[in-house]
């Protein structure tokens, strides 16, 4: 299983600088390019502005948490198509499925299992 | 006490508008400075063409001089400023002891802060902690009463502690004020007298005020007396002590049956580093030496110093022999005239014992000195001092200089001692200067230099990083990340903190509540990141019963509070093993106390639906649908999946699994149903039913590609229903 992501382009959006910053890491690593937001709305406007092929986000952050940039992306018709990953230290199931309502299309929880993290972006990236 | 205290980053925060001003003040340092090499420049223009200075140059100079003046004392009175915090850091460390001894005492207080953005000198509101508490805990002891005695006394049964601060003219004003049942001076004068601390006679001349203060004499500050004069507490001495060291005093008004107020008067000094030293002259140098490195000053012939080949001079001196040394020598300045009788202070650091020769001994003296600042590091230099007469004076640092002479003993031998001595005096000396700032107290004979080996926990309090938890394989196991999440988190628990205390007074506020969570899911998400995942889940835990706060379901009570408190302390303690390379743990009894405010958890097992015993249920519009279908030419499907999710949860993965089928095809009905799978009824097997244009190898196809490879499907099978 190899990650063929060269030239694609993902949104990290999280409050913590430090979660953002091993994130990236991470993710430049498969060879994404990361840009990053702060909240939710910050996460919409880039989302809007870039052509991305991916959105990793936090639930729970200021202004507009994670669930409510689910709902807003998926209403959008030029965001639609782009999957969001939830990542979020809540494991229950009750923010999985909020989650998954609001139209994520996959939740990891943190802290975030690498081969997860690797099998969910070919899940949504391959056969798409 | 102290020794309890968590170890904290030594930092402060320091405003934008102040290190402008910073950069304004070092721009007119450079143009002084230019101004001087012009001024120098013209001097020996004019010197070399035999010309008298002129007239400009004179100005220049004067000019230069006044500027540099005025920069100077601009600069001190900045970093002044810059050292300025406010009371409310200090303040606010008293809210939770306050709450936790009230409870313990089954005492009612309230906590009243005042003045909390009294600005004082970062260094006195450090040193303002011990007494403070001291005499905190003496009033919530002794001084307060319990309700009961207080409604007797015809008091309201919630008694008031106020701290107080403020600023009068140069003096901080620190008030500690209980309206307890204040001190009887007789009962104090008696225990005196009994004591033998004065006699009746004495006492009878006493005013009330020094009646009162008796309670600051060591003999009256024992636990047994405490108690008798209605217990002021043991240890007033020591904080009258401490407020002295400060250069300021306590003065006490007590009205018995009333209460009590404690005022600490701190003068605003400069800077508030207060040293006992002796001070000398070596030739035009003055040096002050830290009294608790003077062992000796003696005199002595100088026919009396034994000069050995390759070991340099030594006196003897109570019968053993400590190398000597010329003090200025020592410091790379040029060594003092030869004398017949040379004068000798004998100093000592944990590290060894050396004689130092001076010109002269002047005077031992309480000096108020500033740290040199990292900056103009100075070898063997600790400090500059203003002594008496207005004369500026250097600190010796003894440890240096005893780990220098060291150097300069060792490389007698070759003669080339001075400059081989810097180099070496100059690798040990980084360990003491590292060590002398972190506790910039100026007691630099206790400076621990090197008493941590731990790796890692240097000057800054750095955390350990040697690996001692364990990390498991997620990404947050990046080592190198650590120690800022840990400063991080040190922040967010401290705020934390303040919330929930806040929180007490008001339960029922929803939004703090929220806040809150807030705050522990933080944490909760930064221990996770740094693989700290026990504490992690622990504070999950936690986080569970805040989330049935803020949804109104659970109300918040006194041993909710209590959990939430204690809880913050599990981070601190955790934070405390990091700190010192231990692996931190979590109490067993804490997790029982938390499981019983959390939502009772439903029995999962038993309602997991047997996908071969039952069928699909299929609504008339869905029978529609599926009829319609196969008619248009699509192939109807029932799909047998066992799947083996690793890292997700099953119930999840089979939602996924749905949505993914949904995109080949038009899902008819599952088993489990979907409301079943999302109530987390589901193994690890689904049946799902589902018309679709591909045909049966397309569909084995898609399956192995897709759901296989990326959904932990392990086995499947297809059927094509006619």
């Amino acid at each position: 299983m190899t990650l063929d992501v060269k030239g694609k382009t993902v949104l990290v959006v999280d409050d913590y600088q430090s979660m953002r910053v091993i994130l990236k890491e991470h993710l430049q690593g498969f060879g994404f390019t990361v840009i990053e937001a702060e909240n939710g709305m910050e996460g919409l406007e880039l989302a809007r502005e870039n052509q991305l092929d991916m959105i990793f986000t936090d639930i729970v952050m200021p202004v507009m948490d994670g669930l409510e940039l689910c709902q807003e992306a998926k209403s959008d018709a030029s965001l639609v198509n782009v999957p969001i990953v939830v990542l979020s230290t809540h494991a229950d199931a009750s923010y999985i499925l909020k989650a998954i309502h609001n139209g994520a299309d996959d939740y990891v929880a943190k802290p975030i299992e690498i081969r997860l993290l690797e099998k969910v972006i070919m899940r949504l990236i391959d056969g798409r | 006490m102290a020794g309890n205290e968590p170890r904290t980053i030594d930092r402060m925060m320091v405003k934008i508008e102040h290190l402008d001003r910073l950069l304004g003040l070092v721009g007119e340092v450079i143009i002084t400075s230019n101004s001087i090499a012009t001024t120098n420049r013209r001097i020996q223009e004019n010197y070399d063409r035999r010309l008298p200075i002129d007239k400009l140059s004179m100005d220049m100079i004067k000019i230069a001089e006044e500027s540099s003046n005025r920069i100077s004392s601009d600069m001190h009175s900045l970093v002044m400023d810059i050292r300025m915090v406010e009371m409310r850091g200090t303040f606010q460390r008293f809210r939770r002891p306050v709450r936790d001894m009230a409870k313990e005492a089954e005492k009612q207080v309230e906590l009243e802060l005042v003045g909390e953005d009294t600005l004082v000198d970062k260094t006195i509101s450090e040193k303002l902690y011990d007494p403070l508490n001291h005499q905190i805990r003496n009033a919530m002891d002794h001084g307060i009463e319990d309700p009961l005695e207080r409604q007797r006394a015809g008091k309201s049964p919630v008694a008031t502690l106020r701290l107080k601060a403020y600023q009068r003219e140069n003096n901080i004003f620190v008030e500690i004020k209980d309206d307890g049942r204040g001190i009887n001076t007789d009962s104090v004068v008696s225990a005196a007298i009994e004591r033998g601390i004065i006699t009746q006679a004495e006492a009878d001349g006493l005013s009330e005020d020094e009646k009162l203060k008796l309670i600051f004499h060591p003999g009256l500050s024992t636990k047994s007396t405490a108690s008798k004069i209605s217990g002021r507490g043991v240890g007033m001495d020591v904080v009258k002590m401490n407020i002295e060291e400060l250069g300021g005093e306590v003065n006490i008004e007590t009205e018995l049956g009333k209460g009590t107020t404690f005022t600490f008067i701190i003068p605003q000094v400069t800077a508030v580093n207060i040293l006992d030293c002796l001070t000398v002259r070596a030739g035009s140098n003055l040096f002050a030496i830290p009294i608790l490195n003077v062992v000796s000053t003696v005199r002595i012939a100088s026919d009396q110093v034994h000069v050995a080949f390759g070991q340099g001079k030594s006196i003897t001196y109570l019968g053993s022999i400590i190398t000597l040394f010329d003090l200025n020598e020592l410091l790379d300045d040029s060594p003092l005239e030869e004398r017949d009788t040379l004068t000798v202070v004998i100093v000592e650091s944990k590290t060894g014992r050396i004689a130092l020769s001076v010109s002269e001994l002047l005077t031992p003296e309480k000096l108020v000195y500033t740290p040199l600042a990292a900056m103009f590091e100075v070898q063997g230099i600790s400090g500059v001092t203003m002594m008496s007469g207005n004369k500026m004076g250097l600190i010796v640092d003894v440890m240096e200089l005893v780990n220098r002479s060291r150097g300069t003993g060792r490389h007698m031998d070759d003669s080339s001692g001075t400059s081989a001595s810097s180099v070496i005096a100059g690798v040990a000396g980084d360990e003491t200067t590292r060590a002398g700032e972190k506790t910039s107290d100026g007691d630099l004979a206790s400076v621990e230099a090197g008493a941590e080996p731990e790796e890692g926990v240097g000057a800054g309090g750095r955390f350990s990083s040697d690996g001692s938890v364990t990390l498991s394989s997620d990404i947050g196991a990046e080592i190198s990340h650590r120690d800022e999440f840990l400063v991080e988190l040190e922040d967010m628990v401290n705020s934390a903190g303040e919330k929930i205390l806040n929180l007490e007074q008001v339960p029922d506020d929803i939004d703090l509540i929220n806040t809150i969570f807030r705050d522990f899911h933080s944490i909760k998400g930064n221990l996770m990141m740094v693989g700290l995942t026990e504490l992690g889940a622990f504070i999950h835990e936690v986080e569970a019963i805040l989330d049935r706060g803020r949804s109104g379901s659970l109300e918040i009570n006194s041993e909710i509070i209590d959990i939430l408190l204690d809880s913050t302390d599990v981070i601190k303690a955790a934070q405390r093993d990091l700190a010192n390379g231990k692996a931190p743990r979590i109490d067993a009894e804490q997790l029982k106390n938390i499981e019983k405010y959390q939502k009772p958890k439903e029995e999962k097992k038993g309602a997991v639906v047997d996908i071969h015993q039952r069928t699909f249920h299929l609504s008339s519009l869905e029978q529609f649908n599926l009829l319609a279908h196969r008619h248009s030419g699509y192939n109807v499907y029932q799909v047998f999946l066992t799947f083996e999710p690793k890292y997700q949860h099953p119930f999840l993965v089979a939602l996924l699994i749905l949505k993914r089928i949904s995109q080949i095809g038009y899902i008819f009905g599952a088993v489990p149903m979907v409301e079943e799978i999302e109530n987390q009824d589901i193994d690890n097997q689904l049946k799902i039913m589902f018309s679709s244009n591909l045909d049966v190898d397309k569909l084995n196809g898609y399956i192995e590609d897709v759901l296989v490879k990326y959904y932990d499907v392990t086995e499947f099978e297809v059927l094509k229903t006619v």
